[in-house]
This record gives C-alpha cells, sequence and structure tokens, in this order.
C-alpha cells in the first residue's frame, strides 16, 4: 500500500521512519514466536498432566515404557530431526535466490513428514490390536497407572500428530504460495514461521520421545 | 452518517475480500480496527443483555423458596449458560476485543493492529464459538448443566452438552489468544515514533498486561477442556477417579488459566480508569509509573494465586498458606493503582461528567469486592465462606461492579470518539444512579446470606434465606431497568445527539487529536511523541494537535 | 432449619475471631479510602477559580512507601489470622471418635466405627470426632458443609479428606452440600445431632437406627427398604410415584417399561432379571425420559442378598407399611398442630375434616368465586403449602398459615397418603 516508507521528524530534525503495519517483518516473526508461546503452554500443560502421574504411577510408566516399540519411535526421532533440517535448508536456499531449491526441500519436508505418520500409523495399530486404547476394557484391567501412561501416551502422541498434520497442510500452503510468487527470496516470512513452527513440532517431539519410550 | 464533515471509517474501510457493494459484507468483511471493535461491541452486548435475562430468571427463581418457574434441571443450566456467556462472551472478550480494538492504534498512533486479518479472524472464531454455544440449547439434554467451571467428574458424567459448551469454550479461548497476539506484536512495533513504553497511555498498559495473560494462561484451560472432551468422547481418564484420574488435578489446570483470567479482565478496566481520572481532574495522573508497573506485577503475580481456590479441595496445608500470602500481594500493586488514583483527585479541579461518576461510583464497589477478596484470601475464613453467597457477591462486585462499570465508564468515555455524537448527561447520570442503587441492593444481601451459610448454585434455600433473596430479586430489577435506561440513553445520542468535535473532553492521549468518528487508517499525520500522556498546565492540554490531515494538506 | 449461627464447634470462637478481625480491618480500609476520596471529590470538585490551583503532583515517594507498607502490613496481620484459624481447624487432635463420611449424589452416608450407618450425624457432646471424608469413586466433588461448626471439606471420589470438630453444645445442626453436585444439590442436606454422651453409648451399642427411635426398627421396616435408603436410591428414586431424577419405584414391578438399548426404544417387562440388571449396568437399558450416565453401577456396592432385598422389596414391599404410615402421618398431624382444627373423624372444628375427603369432591373458593374441584394429590398439596389460594366453602381464609418450609415433601407426601385411607 505504502510504496514509499513514510517518515516523520521530531524536533531536532531527525528522521523517523513509521513502521508499516501491512508489511512488517519482525512483526510477523513476533507475533510467531508469541504463537509458539501458546503451543508451548499447550504441551507444558500436557507434560504437566505427564509429571502428575509420572509422580504417582512411577513403577507402572517404567514397566509400560519397555513395552514400546523403541526402534519405531527411534527411527521416527531420526526422521522428524533430520526433515528439520530440510525444513531449514529449504530456507536457505530461498534467501539464496535458489527458489526450486527451497521447493525440493520443502517436498523432502512433506515426505519425511509423511513417513513420520505412517510409523505412527503401525505402532498405534499394534497397540489397538492387543486392545490397548483409551476406555478399552483390556486397558482398564491392566489397572490406573497402565490407563494414566496409555492415556498420556496416545493423547500427547496424538496431539504431537494433529500438529505433524498441521505442518504439512502449512507446507503445502506455502509451495502454493511460492508457486503464486507470494513468497520470495526478499518476502520469505511465511517460510520462515513455517519452519520455526516445524521446529517446535520436531522440539516437542525429542521430549516425548525420551518420557514414553526411554524410561524404563 | 454522511453528516460528518469527513469521511470517517463509516464511509469507508477495507475489506478482507476485496470490495463489496452490499453493506453489511462491508461490516463483517472489515479489516479496520475500528469496524472489528464495534462488531465485537454489538455481538458482545447482545449476548450481555441475554446473559442479564437469563440471570433475572434465575432471581425470580430464588424469589420464594420452592419450584417457582422452573426446575432444578433448568435452573442448573441458566446458571451455566450464564456464566459461559458473561465469562466467555462478555467480559474475557469486552474491553479488550471491543473497545481496546478501537482505541489501542489511535491511543499509541498507528494506523491499525499489526495483523488486521488476523483480527478479523479472531472476530469469526468468536462468533464461531458463539453460535456453537447457543446451537446446543436446542439439541439433546440441552445446555451443559456443570457450572461454568466444569468441574469433573461431573461435567463427564451429566447427560447434558457439556462437549459443545467445552468446544465452544475452547474456540473462544482461540479467538482471545488471536487478540492477545494481536496486541502484544502491535504494542511493540507500530508505537508512534517517540513513544516509550512509559509514554505510552495507562489504558495500552492495561490491555498489554492482558495481553501477555491471554497468550500465556489461555491455552492451558484450552487443553484442559480439550482433555474433558477427551474423557468424555474417548474415556481417556485423566480426570476420572474410577479410572485412576484426579479430579483435583482438573480444578489446578483450571484455575491456572481461570483465576489469571480475571486479571485479565480487570486490568484493562484499570486502564480505563487511569484514562478517565486525570482527564477529569485536569492533571497528570499521579504516580504513572507505578501505575504501569503494577500492571504487568498483577499479571505477573496472578498466575500465581489461583490455589485460593481449592482450600477446601484437600490440597496440603503448606501450599494453602502460601497461596494465601501471593493472594494478598496482589492486593498491594491493585491497592496502589487506587491509592495513585486518590492522590490525582487532590489539588485538582474535578469535573463530574458521566464517564467520571461512573468511575467514582466503580471505585466504591471494586473496593468492597478487592476487600471481601482479601477476606476470601484469608485461608481459615474462607474454608467457612468457600462456595457460598459470600464468593458470588464478593465476584459481582469486581466482575460486575469492577469490569463491566469501568467497561460501561468507557462507552461513556470514548462514545464521543466513536459515534462523533454526545448522548443526553443528565440520562447519562440518571441511569448511573439507577444501576448502582439497583447493584448495591442486588448484591450486598448476598454478603450476608453467605455469611450465615447460603451455599451458592442452590435452586431451592433454607426459609431464613428469603428475606435476602427478596432484596437481591428487587435489586436485580432495578439493576436490570439501569442497564435498559443507559443502552436507550447511548442509543439516542448516537441517533440524535449532538455533533461531539475531535475532543469533547479536552483531553491529552493521541485518539483525541483526530476528528470524531475516525477516519480510515486514523492519523493523516503520525506524530513525533516525545511527551507523556497526560500533560496539563492549570487544567489545559499542553499539547494541542491537529493529527487528522497529512501534514502537506493542511491548507487544503 | 439452619439452626443457630452461634458457633459450635470448639475452634468456632477463633475462626469467627478472624473473620472479624479481617472483616474489621477490611470495613476500616473501605471507610478510609472511600472517605477521603469523597473528601477530595468534593473539596476539589471545579469551581471557578479551581483550575488555576490545580497542583500538577506526580510523585511523592514518602507516600508512596507509606501507602505500599501499611497496607502490607495490614495484610500481614489477616495473613496471621488466616494461619491460625486455620491451624486450629485442621490440628487433629489425637484421641478421636473416628466416622467415615461418604458423599454421593444427593445424599451423605455416615458409618461408624462399629458399622453403623446413618444419614444423619449423631455424636457425643464435647468429644473429638474425626470424619474421614470422601466420595464414591464413580460419584462426583460434594463438599460437607457444617455452618454452626465452621468447617467445610471437600468430598472428592477416590480421595480421602479430613475435618475434625469437637461439639460444644447439644443440638440439631444442619449439613448442606458446598461443592455443586447436579440437579439435587440444593437437597443434598443433613444434620448432625449433638446428644449426650449416655444417650449416645446407649444407642451406639444398640441396634436401633438412630438415637431418636423408641425402639428396635429392624421390625417395621423392609430391609430393601432400608437398603435403598442407606445407599442413597432414595435421592433419585421415590417410592411414592413422583419422579425425581430416575424413575420412580412405585407400581415398577411387573409393570410394562420403555426403555431404550443403544439408543433404540423397547419395551421390557420390570420383572426380576430386568431390576437386576437395572441395578448392576444402570446404562445398559436406560428407561425412556431419563438419561443416561446418571446412576453408576451397584456392583460392588451391593451384595447379592442386598439385591434380592431390594427386588423382594419392590415386589411385595410397598403395601406392608400402611400401619406405619398412618403412625407417621399421626404424629406429624399432632406435632404440627393440624389436628387442633381438623378432626379425622368427621367432626368440623375450625376447618373441615380429613375424613373421607380425599378424592371427594370439595366446593373452594378462589378469589371470591366458587368452584368445585376433586380433592386429589395436588389440591391437598396446594392446600397445605397456600392454603388461602382455594378454600372450602363454609370455612374462612386467613386461618391457616402456609406449611411451606416447615413441612418436608416427604412429610406431605406421607400425609396425604394417609388422607387417602381416612
Amino acid at each position: 500500500m505504502h510504496n514509499q516508507p513514510e517518515i516523520i521528524y521530531d524536533k531536532q530534525g531527525n528522521a523517523h521512519v513509521i513502521v508499516d503495519y501491512n508489511d512488517d517483518y519482525i512483526g510477523a516473526k513476533l507475533g510467531f514466536w508469541l504463537f509458539l508461546f501458546t503451543e508451548m503452554m499447550i504441551f507444558g500443560s500436557m507434560f504437566l498432566i505427564y509429571a502428575f502421574y509420572m509422580f504417582q504411577f512411577s513403577d507402572t510408566f517404567v514397566q509400560y515404557s519397555a513395552t514400546l516399540n523403541v526402534k519405531m519411535g527411534g527411527t521416527n526421532t531420526f526422521i522428524l530431526l533430520v526433515s528439520a533440517l530440510t525444513m531449514g535448508l529449504s530456507l536457505v536456499r530461498l534467501r539464496q535466490g535458489n527458489v526450486e531449491g527451497a521447493k525440493k526441500f520443502i517436498w523432502a519436508t512433506i515426505v519425511l513428514a509423511l513417513i513420520f505418520l505412517s510409523i505412527k500409523y503401525f505402532e498405534w495399530s499394534a497397540e489397538i490390536h492387543h486392545g490397548i486404547y483409551p476406555g478399552s476394557p483390556t486397558l482398564k484391567s491392566m489397572g490406573d497407572g497402565a490407563v494414566m501412561f496409555f492415556g498420556l501416551y496416545f493423547v500427547i502422541t496424538g496431539l504431537h500428530g494433529i500438529h505433524i498434520i498441521l505442518g504439512i497442510g502449512a507446507m503445502i500452503w506455502v509451495l502454493g504460495l511460492v508457486r503464486k510468487g507470494k513468497i520470495t527470496p526478499t518476502k520469505f516470512v511465511v517460510l520462515e514461521n513455517t519452519a520455526l513452527y516445524w521446529d517446535l513440532v520436531h522440539l516437542v517431539w525429542v521430549f516425548v520421545f525420551p518420557l514414553f519410550y526411554l524410561i524404563h | 452518517m454522511n453528516t460528518f464533515s469527513h469521511t470517517s471509517f463509516y464511509d469507508k474501510t477495507h475489506t478482507v475480500f476485496g470490495h463489496h457493494n452490499s453493506k453489511i459484507l462491508q461490516w463483517i468483511f472489515s479489516i479496520d480496527h475500528k469496524r472489528i471493535s464495534l462488531l465485537y461491541l454489538f455481538v458482545m452486548m447482545g449476548f450481555f443483555l441475554v446473559a442479564v435475562c437469563l440471570a433475572l430468571s434465575m432471581r425470580l427463581e430464588l424469589f420464594s423458596p420452592g419450584q417457582d418457574i422452573m426446575s432444578p434441571e433448568r435452573y442448573n443450566q441458566v446458571f451455566t449458560l450464564h456464566g459461559v456467556i458473561m465469562i466467555f462472551l462478555f467480559i474475557v472478550p469486552g474491553i479488550p476485543a471491543a473497545l481496546g480494538n478501537f482505541l489501542l492504534p489511535l491511543q499509541i498512533g498507528a494506523r491499525d493492529v499489526s495483523f488486521p486479518r488476523l483480527n478479523l479472524l479472531s472476530w469469526w472464531v468468536y462468533v464461531a464459538g458463539a453460535l456453537l454455544a447457543i446451537s446446543s440449547l436446542f439439541v439433546g439434554d440441552g445446555f451443559a448443566d456443570t457450572g461454568w467451571t466444569f468441574y469433573a467428574p461431573y461435567s463427564i458424567k451429566t447427560g447434558t452438552n457439556v462437549v459443545w459448551a467445552l468446544g465452544a469454550a475452547f474456540i473462544l479461548g482461540l479467538a482471545s489468544i488471536l487478540t492477545g497476539i494481536n496486541f502484544v506484536v502491535t504494542i511493540h512495533r507500530l508505537r508512534a515514533p517517540g513513544m516509550t513504553f512509559f509514554k505510552m497511555p495507562l489504558f495500552v498498559w492495561g490491555l498489554y498486561s492482558t495481553a501477555w495473560i491471554q497468550i500465556l494462561a489461555t491455552p492451558i484451560v484450552g487443553i484442559s477442556l480439550v482433555m474433558v472432551i477427551f474423557e468424555r468422547v474417548f474415556g481417556v481418564g485423566f480426570f476420572d477417579p474410577t479410572k485412576g484420574g484426579d479430579p483435583v488435578l482438573f480444578e489446578h489446570m483450571f484455575w491456572i488459566y481461570s483465576h489469571p483470567a480475571v486479571y485479565l479482565m480487570i486490568l484493562p478496566a484499570f486502564g480505563i480508569a487511569s484514562e478517565i481520572i486525570p482527564t477529569f481532574c485536569r492533571k497528570p495522573i499521579f504516580g504513572y509509573h507505578s501505575i504501569a508497573v503494577s500492571s504487568a506485577m498483577i499479571a505477573g503475580i496472578g498466575y500465581l494465586v489461583w490455589g485460593h481456590h481449592m482450600f477446601t479441595s484437600g490440597i496440603s496445608e503448606t501450599i494453602k498458606l502460601i497461596f494465601s500470602v501471593l493472594t494478598f500481594f496482589v492486593a498491594i500493586p491493585t491497592g496502589v493503582k487506587f491509592f495513585d488514583w486518590i492522590a490525582t483527585m487532590y489539588k485538582a479541579s474535578i469535573e463530574f461528567k458521566a464517564p467520571m461518576i461512573w468511575a467514582v461510583g466503580t471505585f466504591v464497589t471494586f473496593i468492597i469486592g478487592g476487600l471481601t477478596g482479601l477476606i476470601l484470601g484469608t485461608v481459615g475464613v474462607d474454608v467457612y465462606f468457600h462456595d457460598t453467597y459470600f464468593v458470588v457477591a464478593h465476584f459481582h462486585y469486581t466482575m460486575l461492579g469492577g469490569v463491566a462499570f469501568l467497561m460501561f465508564a468507557g462507552f461513556h468515555y470514548w462514545f464521543p470518539k466513536i459515534t462523533g455524537r454526545m448522548y443526553s448527561e443528565k440520562h447519562a447520570k440518571y441511569a448511573f444512579f439507577t444501576v448502582f442503587v439497583g447493584f448495591n441492593l442486588l448484591w450486598f444481601p448476598m454478603f450476608l446470606a453467605g455469611a450465615f451459610g447460603m451455599p451458592r448454585r442452590y435452586f431451592d434455600y433454607l426459609p431464613e434465606f428469603e428475606i435476602y433473596h427478596k432484596f437481591s430479586g428487587i435489586g436485580a430489577l432495578i439493576f436490570a431497568t439501569g442497564i435498559i435506561y443507559m443502552l436507550i440513553t447511548l442509543y439516542r445520542g448516537w441517533r440524535y445527539g449532538e455533533l461531539a468535535g475531535p475532543n469533547p473532553w479536552n483531553a491529552t492521549t493521541l485518539e483525541w487529536q483526530i476528528p470524531s468518528p475516525p477516519q480510515l487508517e486514523n492519523f493523516g499525520t503520525i506524530p513525533y511523541v516525545d511527551f507523556q500522556p497526560y500533560e496539563y498546565i492549570n487544567g489545559e492540554p499542553v499539547h494541542k494537535m491537529d493529527l487528522g490531515v497529512k501534514e502537506g494538506n493542511k491548507d487544503a | 432449619m439452619l439452626e443457630g449461627m452461634k458457633g459450635v464447634s470448639s475452634f468456632a470462637s477463633e475462626i469467627d475471631l478472624a473473620i472479624w478481625v479481617v472483616m474489621g480491618i477490611s470495613i476500616g480500609i473501605f471507610i478510609v479510602v472511600v472517605g477521603v476520596m469523597f473528601y477530595f471529590l468534593y473539596t476539589y470538585r471545579a469551581k471557578k477559580d479551581s483550575r488555576e490551583k490545580i497542583k500538577n503532583i506526580e510523585h511523592n515517594v514518602y507516600l508512596e512507601i507509606a501507602w505500599t507498607v501499611i497496607p502490607t502490613f495490614l495484610l500481614a496481620i489477616m495473613f496471621y489470622y488466616g494461619y491460625t484459624s486455620l491451624k486450629v481447624m485442621r490440628e487433629v487432635p489425637k484421641e478421636t471418635m473416628d466416622i467415615n463420611v461418604t458423599g454421593q449424589m444427593w445424599f451423605w452416608t455416615h458409618e461408624y466405627a462399629n458399622g453403623k450407618k446413618t444419614k444423619d450425624l449423631y455424636v457425643p457432646i464435647g468429644t473429638n470426632v474425626k470424619l474421614n471424608i470422601t466420595a464414591n469413586k464413580n460419584d462426583v466433588l460434594h463438599s460437607y458443609y457444617v455452618p454452626a461448626f465452621r468447617f467445610k471439606q471437600d468430598a472428592v471420589p477416590g480421595k480421602m479428606n479430613t475435618a475434625w470438630f469437637n461439639a460444644k453444645e447439644l443440638g440439631h445442626f444442619d449439613i448442606q452440600c458446598a461443592e455443586y453436585c447436579g440437579t439435587r444439590h440444593a437437597y443434598m442436606r443433613a444434620k448432625i445431632h449433638v446428644i449426650d454422651k449416655e444417650t449416645f453409648d446407649t444407642w451406639y451399642k444398640s441396634d436401633k437406627k438412630t438415637p431418636f427411635d423408641q425402639e428396635s426398627v429392624a421390625t417395621t421396616k423392609h430391609p430393601g427398604l432400608e437398603l435403598l435408603e442407606s445407599n442413597g436410591c432414595l435421592g433419585c428414586h421415590s417410592v411414592d410415584g413422583s419422579i425425581l431424577v430416575g424413575p420412580s419405584y412405585k407400581d415398577m414391578f411387573g409393570h410394562k417399561v420403555k426403555v431404550s438399548v443403544n439408543g433404540t426404544l423397547k419395551e421390557v417387562i420390570a420383572d426380576e432379571a430386568y431390576l437386576k440388571r437395572a441395578i448392576l449396568e444402570p446404562d445398559s437399558e436406560v428407561v425412556d425420559g431419563f438419561s443416561a450416565g446418571m446412576m453408576s453401577s451397584y456392583k460392588d456396592v451391593l451384595t447379592e442378598k442386598q439385591i434380592d432385598d431390594i427386588i423382594d422389596y419392590f415386589k411385595n414391599g410397598q403395601n406392608t407399611p400402611k400401619e406405619d404410615i398412618g403412625a407417621k402421618a399421626t404424629s406429624i398431624l399432632e406435632s404440627n398442630g393440624c389436628l387442633g382444627c381438623h378432626s379425622v373423624d368427621g367432626s368440623i372444628l375450625v376447618g373441615p375434616s380429613y375424613k373421607d375427603m380425599f378424592g371427594h369432591k370439595v366446593k373452594v373458593s378462589v378469589n371470591g368465586t366458587l368452584k368445585e374441584v376433586i380433592a386429589d394429590e395436588a389440591y391437598l398439596k396446594r392446600a397445605i403449602l397456600e392454603p388461602d389460594s382455594e378454600v372450602v366453602d363454609g370455612f374462612s381464609a386467613g386461618m391457616m398459615s402456609s406449611y411451606k418450609g416447615i413441612l418436608s415433601d416427604s412429610d406431605i407426601d406421607i400425609v396425604i397418603e394417609y388422607f387417602k385411607g381416612l
């Protein structure tokens, strides 16, 4: 809207630029960081519930942690780490002016995210196949500690999975914006924020993984 | 609205999807913060009136002992709906989303908020949440009957539409978070050059503290409510004792948000008081820094006091004492604000216009609310008073007699800025006194009833409490009449009032230096702000500016 | 009735002291702050020359320190009293009589160490009583609130909270539920009866239901009904046909009932098998018009034998207590003075006789116009609660006052049941 930056002068005659609310890179990033704070509070609350019941049922938590598939969880951790790298690289490529390279790395991230989800799917279906899912009679018969452990497991990994899906959606949207030329090597804040979001998603998993898979 | 000499935001706007011919679409898709604030205002006041009617029906039911006009089940739904509407649809979005949205950019010298489209989105999300809440009335067993606190395990067991109400509260929380993010970024990025944090008007300080609470506390209640939805839908069991869950944990999670939420409501209200007091005392506010910093302190300490809602829930004695101490700590910055305002009145020249009268009246009611809060913060005493009418009276004295009254004070104060017209001063004052008398008659007897052992959320009561309910019932009618009177006065002012001009109160902050109602993008010229927000000499503003037009075009 | 706001427990005086101190401080602060404010408002109101007299004072360090320190000091006092009053309430003496209190939807159960279970609580005067308060796991939050004893403790499902008291006076004191628990929250009341030690001891060793019973009750009441009472069933299901939260027990056995099974309606006969299912898996078949999820299973609560007793009560028990009702109703009518004006033998005193009243036509005047009504349950209830709304022809209005709040709903039902037989 305002192509020329608007400038005003104080009494001493020093020039001051008025921040254009329509195109404020720092503002966009600040806002997104605040959004990430709210995400952290959400997962933080979940970890609080985890801590609460871990304290109450520590033995059971350790016992059932051993039943989770560390290999699958570990692979997923690795996949997310790599995907964080590819996401970061896409931003680097874009800022270097290599739009096609950036697109490729976003696609790579999407593929890795999908692999993550499918591994998660196999993990969950194995457990559900054994009759372990929230509200199931089998789970109830295993005692309160097991109900809490697997309840937290399904809710937290599920919530995390939803974030992965949202991330994939965001990346597809970003790809669209790149094609339309709304994200360019000089206007990259949307991609940068998506990368930030993806970092949060993988960071959360870095906490989730040991809390569920490695405490035994 | 074409009677103004300039093109105001009523005439011209930006919309999110480009141009629309329809006036309605121009409103509901507008990304102008002023239009969005009015959208919020009307929806919010509509719901406020609905909740007032619900409250009246409860008072009518309680007017005499026994069942009169509704069944206990219906009564429980009515007080839940009243609470949900008042909290999530009226008072949480209230001042920030309606008045704050309008005034924040004006007061800091910005053309809009940082994310105008997000601002519109949050209104739409708000409306969606409201519709979800209301639609659950007509489905199955009707609206939730859990009380607005949704305490587990009752909220897990009851047959009513708790999931809908929880979902609505979650969505409304999302709208609130979006507004909070928008405000924090706006305040950080879009202040006029030269305006440091300690040159911001105090209303902006209130909004700033509030926005942080919205960002950091709302997600916690959001996710807790989602957990309850999971309990009901999937049977997860975090709060369900039959599955090893702990209902007290839900109380914690709920109050971690919901206690800061009351500060979220009151801080911008305090901000309004801090605007009104210097304007009508005609002098700089006393202790600007302490008022500004105390807002942030209240927001900070307010996070750590939630346990005082749970003194009887069986938490450990040490925790109770810690929460009690922290609760008292919140009182100190709150007290400081009041002392600052009262000190501002010293050696002033006080004009008793309607906004000032509303503010002063609120001081009386809010001090009662605040002091009874201290009584409730005293551990041993709270064990006795907890969950009685004493608590009900206390929080209505703070929330209604504090937040809502100051919001009404704000309506009267900024009415000429928003509409460009003036209401009848005489009727506005009469309306205030009607509301004030009704309010005290409505709530004060409840302190007594509670002190003598009347528990809250009771459909029926023992005969010795009848007298208090009778007084309350009469007070409620007077109160509601006063509210209607006030709204009619404002409506008539809007339709038929005299033109107010840019600065009818002769006030100092930036929003008064532009035409009323403001134009699109607010300022022609954005000033360099190297002065304090409330600078007066002998009752006259030091800086008088005409920021409505562009610097170069002044002669044209 | 909420009897006596006078503090009855040994620590009540401490709580009252704390209340008075914090209220005193609060009222003091209020008067000072609001007083100063109104003084300023009056003194510095806008006048002709007041603008010139304005002084722009923006800071005063001493004043600001003062109004931070003084309130802090006052708050410290309040906190101290909060602490002391909490301490007396929470420090349970060593020697106590332990009673388990269980809250369930709209009903308190008190269980003594020797297994005695009561609805109201009976305690000897001057004895340390410790309450272990909880709620059934499948129930909801309640709060045990005894205003006269100045304490309140939440009953949390699956958790044991404690409270204690030492009653210093004889009398009857109300227990109310202070944590919202659903439809009949307001009616979740009971009483604490403080009685002298001897009476208590004799009762405690006897098999009487309450210390006030004249004789052993075991003989008069059907065991099934007793179970229904002591398990809180009657909080939701009536025995007189009135609908509370769940269907009434009256005329239930052997009759057809419409139930919804997984959302589809079907008709079943309320036989023994059905009733057993309804007790053990209440949500499997929900009676049409009522909601699922309200009642929790009694699987681990009732034994087989107890369930049989209950079903036997549904089957045979409801006809037996006729004489019992007679005795009860007579005592209600006597103790409330009804028989001073209304006879039971057909003779006319001040008001109409009760004899041959039920089900018969009666001429009443409503606001001056005569009309004929049938003396059914609804009419009689009205006549007791709002005696002047319909006055029987030939008698005058204003003679009888309403018994609203004096007779409980169940008292009224008993009386009406009694009228039926006259």
